[in-house]
């Protein structure tokens, strides 16, 4: 065996951080999924008719449809009728919701993961939607945005205090009827956030949202929306973790972004799910559909994830790049270490004229990981001078790992300009070698390489985000690689 | 109204059925092989744009089609679309052996001949290739269901074969028509042969050719297909070849003619040491619809691969390239390296291209690449500047395109024919589907 | 210093080195020479402790420990440096992140505080004028599209900055043009002091034409056959290797 394996193999296990379970009453709903249930949901969050009528017709189109079969992953049938599908923690008197009627177990638990939502405590300029399993349970920063006009709340509140602006673009990215998990989703979503930025608003502080699952038996299915008007500016973090244990539980997100006129939008996401123990059992099934629409000329989306946690992590973040002079970017590291699964990549779809969007995915595999990149890049008729640029590359630390690439590239307009490279290796011998001469240990030179080969995507994300992540894939990488 | 694909399969099964010539005289063994690859092809049916690998090409030109199982010909009226060659070849007008046109060799190294006498002369040399089919796609079962002939080859261990051996696919249809012809080639331990297929032809045929081809230990083989059907036909080929440790193979795939055409070729490196290089050049004009998988499988250590795919679509034409390379967990210091590189030239013309990476273990380089593009606009300028005509300088781009796959091919007659092919298909403002005449000195 | 006794090793059954004698003392700079094939990088690998190497027999001491017991970023922290014939390429790490771990590294060994930031640049910006290099260079990849030159100077400004106590320069000559040849030699001559050891691996004379060393040694098929002063260099660029017997005993 060679230095690296050796070294890799001999990389002490170390524990899921946020494994830790909250003691927190929770209003539940009966497990199982029906007409009933939806109707339900969206009693509790007083919402507008037509979100209910919405939520119907998914659920009814839902149940025409099969589970997908064409990614790469493998998971048992998952039994929809064993799930819960909405768990609040229980408020403390009905009084309008302020830090000081949460339960203070709940701000605690927060604390623990490092997100501490008393606004004096906070990192300045960074406001959180903090999530906790079916709803939103506090938003931090919101006087001072609102003075900018930014409206960030729980999608259940906006719904009921801007119900137009929920249903003009709700479901205009991803429709209820786009994919089984989205329609899934689209019929019982809890909770999630929803942003709007007005027209020329740069917005004065990232804004992000913590996602924490925490009751048994439950799934999350959250919906983000965020909307940046012509000439607005954000960026958007997120973040999110899940108890140890040995079931399964289901996480089935669906995220809409639009960008009109010269706005910009910038998602990161660093998903650290609890991915299961050491033998595969256990861990959130991520099945995530993300959307952005450059639906204005000029606009930009990034996406950039770093992808860690998870047992099986099945999501697109994907650009319509509709508006000319359009940009969409996808940034993703994502690691798959002990018996995780990851089928992840990008859809580029060129409508307008002069649209760009750069692909830059890094996969590590590491024990029996599955790690899979599926692009879609696909040039429409219309989209003359499109450009784009994909980087693809992975790396394999251990016999037992798996890489695979998957690029799709359709082009129907001959001035699109399409370049994609793919490369997979391990970490060279002679690589570890040249740093051990220079005095570093064999673990550190692993994380230095493997940190090396993710920079071009850790770049892109916000600075405390970026040490977070690196921090993030040496725990990943020394739980799994033992 | 175009039948549904389920009612087009069954159409088929019992028209050909009705009309195959073979039935009453086929050994006992080799029709019970059929009645399974009936069997199978009842199960499968014709692919539709649902399964993965057939996404990109609809057989919906097809569907209305009555197709006969296609009779045999006069020699004569194939004659004119067989091309002058040197040494050894074997031809098949629609799909049945044309011993007039064909030049077999009379020795202990190594043999040509019809399929269907070697089925029934030395039938245990032929297990390999018809026992066990890989019948991945309703076509490959309904060629294994309906063959009248096709071509037996093989080189005993040792044999040298000093000559390129030609093996020439005539079509010639009055009505639709569809043809099978099934090859099967085992090259012995170290034997060593440069093989080129042809295939040509005229009317309305679709020609469904399915090949196994065998290489033993560290034996070497040259191929060659030029696949130059009529404008009105169709071409759909299943090409699998295995090689067992230290086989080489180079594979040279033209895809020229035909309305729609579809190549899946694939190969497995079974054993340590097997390697291949594969190159492909697609031209696709007018309508034409031309797609190629490939499937390069590293089963064993220390095997390697490289793959280069050039395709230039002009018009409305399509091409697609599914490039598919797994390295299976044993096989430790493989190597695999792919390109693709598409030029578009037309704003109506489309390509798709699909390079795969499966991997699974770590003690392996493998990288790929893939580009579409439209021809380099300084690089026109430029020759412009220097006095060319603006239709020979996209002459020239285009043809240096194509020059990395025609530089590849090692027998230094063929590269001047091909390139010469390839050179008047790209320069020719009138375009012709048949490229037989060239072939006549 | 360095004291190696009767050294063999095979690469798998292959005998590379076949009983080394070489004692190298403080402030001493040894070249040693040889023909391809002979057996000089395998030597410094083995010195630097790279897997895949066999040692049959013999052993090595450097300063008083089996160097052959400790692993090899023990053997870095202990002083010991190679500039490597061939630096590896490090895809996204950045020169001045290695630099400053890789010196880190050696500093908490040695039981001294460990660098900030700001004094590390100070540090590393006085040592990159000395091997006339730009601070860009700096924030690049490690060897990532370096040109042979640039590799070659990043080894030596690596050197400088980790001041070691032996230094194996592996064929650092090859492949640099006469601007880049002086640099490189300017830099190792500035590292000449009493308490440092020197060891030059080089197929050619022309290094030691800037650097001039104490002794030199002829390394021919596994085995030191000739040792000498520094005129033995311009013998052997005058009348090559074969004039020396392969056979002949050791005359020191």
């Amino acid at each position: 065996m060679n230095t690296a394996n050796r070294e890799i193999d001999t990389l002490i296990n170390r524990d899921y951080a946020y494994g830790f379970e909250s003691d927190i009453e929770s209003d539940i709903a009966p497990k199982g999924l029906s007409e009933d249930i939806i109707r339900f949901i969206s009693a509790k969050k007083q919402e507008p008719d037509f979100l209910l009528e919405w939520r119907l017709k998914a659920y009814k189109h839902w149940l025409t449809m099969d589970v997908p079969t064409w990614s790469s992953v493998h998971y048992p049938p998952i039994d929809f009728q064993d799930i819960i599908y909405y768990s609040a923690p229980k408020p403390r008197g009905d009084g309008p919701k302020s830090l000081d009627d949460i339960d203070p177990e709940l701000l605690r638990t927060y604390d623990r993961l490092g997100i501490p939502l008393k606004e004096q405590e906070l990192l300045a300029g960074v406001a959180v939607d903090a999530v906790f399993d079916s709803v939103s349970v506090a938003t931090t920063f919101r006087k001072r945005l609102a003075q900018e006009g930014i409206i960030f709340c729980s999608f259940s509140e906006a719904a009921r205090t801007h119900p137009n602006l929920v249903r003009q673009y709700m479901g205009s990215v991803v429709s209820y009827m786009d994919n089984f998990y989205a329609t899934l989703n689209s019929a019982v979503f809890s909770d999630g956030t929803f942003c709007y930025i007005p027209p020329g608003v740069k917005c004065p502080m990232e804004l992000s949202t913590y996602f924490r699952i925490n009751a048994k038996n439950s799934g999350q299915f959250e919906r983000t929306l965020i909307i940046a008007d012509k000439g607005a500016r954000v960026s958007y973090l997120e973040g999110c973790t899940a108890p140890m244990r040995d079931e399964n539980q289901l996480h089935a997100a669906v995220v809409e972004l639009i960008a009109l006129d010269d706005a910009e939008i910038k998602y990161s996401t660093v998903q650290n799910w609890y991915p299961g123990d050491k033998n595969g059992q256990g861990g959130i099934f991520n099945f995530v559909t993300k959307r952005g629409d450059c639906r204005g000329a000029r606009s930009k989306i990034s996406w950039t994830q770093v992808e860690t946690g998870s047992a099986i992590t099945w999501k697109y973040p994907s650009v319509i790049l509709r508006g000319e002079q359009s940009t969409g970017e996808f940034y993703s590291v994502a690691l798959t270490n002990h018996f995780q699964q990851a089928d992840t990549g990008t859809k580029m779809i060129h409508i307008g004229r002069d649209t760009h969007s750069t692909i830059v995915s890094k996969g590590i595999s590491a024990g029996h990981g599955h790690n899979a990149y599926r692009g879609l890049v696909k040039v429409l008729k219309g989209a003359q001078g499109a450009r784009n640029f994909s980087q693809c590359d992975s790396l394999l630390l251990g016999h037992e790992c798996a890489a695979h690439t998957f690029p799709y590239i359709e082009v129907k307009n001959p001035t699109a300009q399409i370049e994609h490279e793919a490369t997979t290796s391990r970490i060279g011998d002679d690589q570890l070698f040249y740093c051990m001469q220079r005095g570093l240990s064999a673990e550190d030179a692993v994380s230095m390489i493997v940190n090396g080969f993710c920079r071009e995507v850790f770049k892109k994300l916000p600075m405390e985000f970026a040490v977070e992540a690196q921090k993030l894939l040496g725990v990943s990488l020394e739980g799994s690689i033992g | 109204m175009t039948r549904s694909h389920t009612e087009t399969a069954q159409a088929w099964l019992s028209g050909f059925q009705a009309e195959f010539t073979r039935k009453e005289t086929d050994l006992a063994w080799l029709g019970a092989l059929r009645n399974q690859a009936r069997a199978t092809f009842q199960k499968q049916g014709l692919p539709t744009t649902r399964t993965e690998s057939w996404k990109y090409t609809s057989l919906a030109p097809l569907l209305d089609t009555e197709y006969h199982l296609a009779q045999t010909e006069e020699e004569a009226a194939a004659q004119p679309y067989v091309p002058s060659t040197e040494g050894f070849r074997i031809v098949l007008v629609n799909g049945h052996f044309a011993p007039g046109l064909s030049r077999l060799p009379q020795t202990e190294e190594w043999g040509l001949m019809s399929l269907y006498e070697a089925s029934r002369l030395t039938p245990g040399r032929l297990e390999d290739h018809l026992l066990h089919p890989n019948l991945e796609s309703g076509f490959s079962s309904l060629n294994e269901a309906f063959w009248e002939d096709g071509v037996f080859l093989y080189l005993n261990p040792a044999a040298q074969v000093k000559e390129p051996v030609w093996i020439i696919c005539v079509n010639v249809a009055h009505q639709a028509s569809i043809s099978h012809p099934r090859l099967a080639i085992s090259l012995g331990r170290h034997s060593r042969l440069a093989l080129i297929e042809y295939h040509v032809g005229q009317g309305p045929y679709l020609s469904n050719i399915r090949s196994t081809i065998h290489l033993d230990e560290n034996a070497h083989l040259d191929y060659l297909r030029l696949q130059c059907e009529h404008p009105l036909a169709h071409h759909i080929a299943d090409i699998e070849f295995t090689q067992r440790a230290g086989a080489t193979l180079q594979s040279h795939s033209f895809t020229l003619g035909g309305a729609l055409s579809r190549i899946s070729l694939s190969t497995c490196l079974s054993d340590a040491k097997a390697s291949c290089r594969l190159f492909g050049l697609m031209l696709g004009q007018n309508h034409q619809h031309q797609d190629e998988h490939t499937h390069i499988r590293h089963a064993a250590a220390h095997t390697h691969s490289e793959e280069h795919y050039r395709s230039i679509q002009d018009d409305a034409s399509h091409g697609i390239f599914c490039g598919r390379i797994k390295v299976e967990a044993g096989a430790l210091q493989c190597t695999a390296k792919q390109t693709s590189h598409n030029l578009l030239l037309s704003p109506s013309a489309e390509a798709t291209t699909l390079p795969q990476l499966e991997i699974l273990n770590d003690d392996i380089t493998c990288s790929h690449g893939a580009t579409v593009g439209q021809l380099d606009e300084t690089a026109l300028f430029y020759l412009i500047s220097r006095g060319l005509d603006p239709d020979e300088a996209r002459a020239l781009l285009k043809q240096a395109f194509a020059k990395t796959i025609l530089d590849s091919i090692p027998n230094p007659a063929l590269k001047d024919k091909i390139s010469r092919l390839i050179q008047e298909k790209l320069g020719q403002p009138l375009r012709q589907g048949g490229a037989h005449v060239f072939f006549h000195d | 210093m360095l004291d190696i006794r009767n050294l063999h090793v095979a690469i798998g059954d292959k005998p590379i080195l076949k009983g080394i004698d070489l004692q190298v003392k403080p402030g001493e700079v040894h070249a040693i020479m040889g023909p391809n094939g002979s057996g000089k990088s395998t030597l410094a690998q083995v010195l630097a402790g790279r897997e895949g190497y066999h040692i049959t027999a013999g052993e090595i001491r450097y300063e008083q420990q089996d160097l052959l017991k400790l692993a090899p970023e023990i053997r870095a922290r202990e002083g010991l440096f190679l500039a490597f014939q061939y630096p590896v390429e490090i895809p996204g790490v950045t020169n001045i992140y290695l630099l400053k771990a890789a010196l880190n590294a050696r500093r908490k060994h040695l039981g001294l505080p460990e660098l900030d930031a700001i004094d590390f640049l100070q540090l590393v910006k006085d040592k990159l004028k000395l091997v006339n290099m730009d601070e860009a260079f700096l924030y690049r990849p490690v060897n990532e599209g370096f040109s042979g030159g640039e590799k070659k100077r990043n080894e030596i400004l690596q050197m400088i900055l980790l001041e070691p106590k032996l230094a194996l320069l592996d064929e650092t000559d090859s492949g640099l043009d006469i601007d880049a040849l002086k640099t490189v030699s300017e830099g190792v001559n500035t590292m000449r002091d009493p308490a440092r050891s020197i060891l030059l691996i080089t197929h050619y004379q022309r290094l030691l034409d800037y650097i001039k060393p104490d002794v030199v040694h002829v390394l021919a098929q596994g085995k030191i056959i000739h040792s000498g002063g520094p005129d033995l260099a311009r013998t052997l660029e005058d009348r090559g290797y074969g004039w020396l017997d392969t056979d002949q005993e050791v005359a020191v």
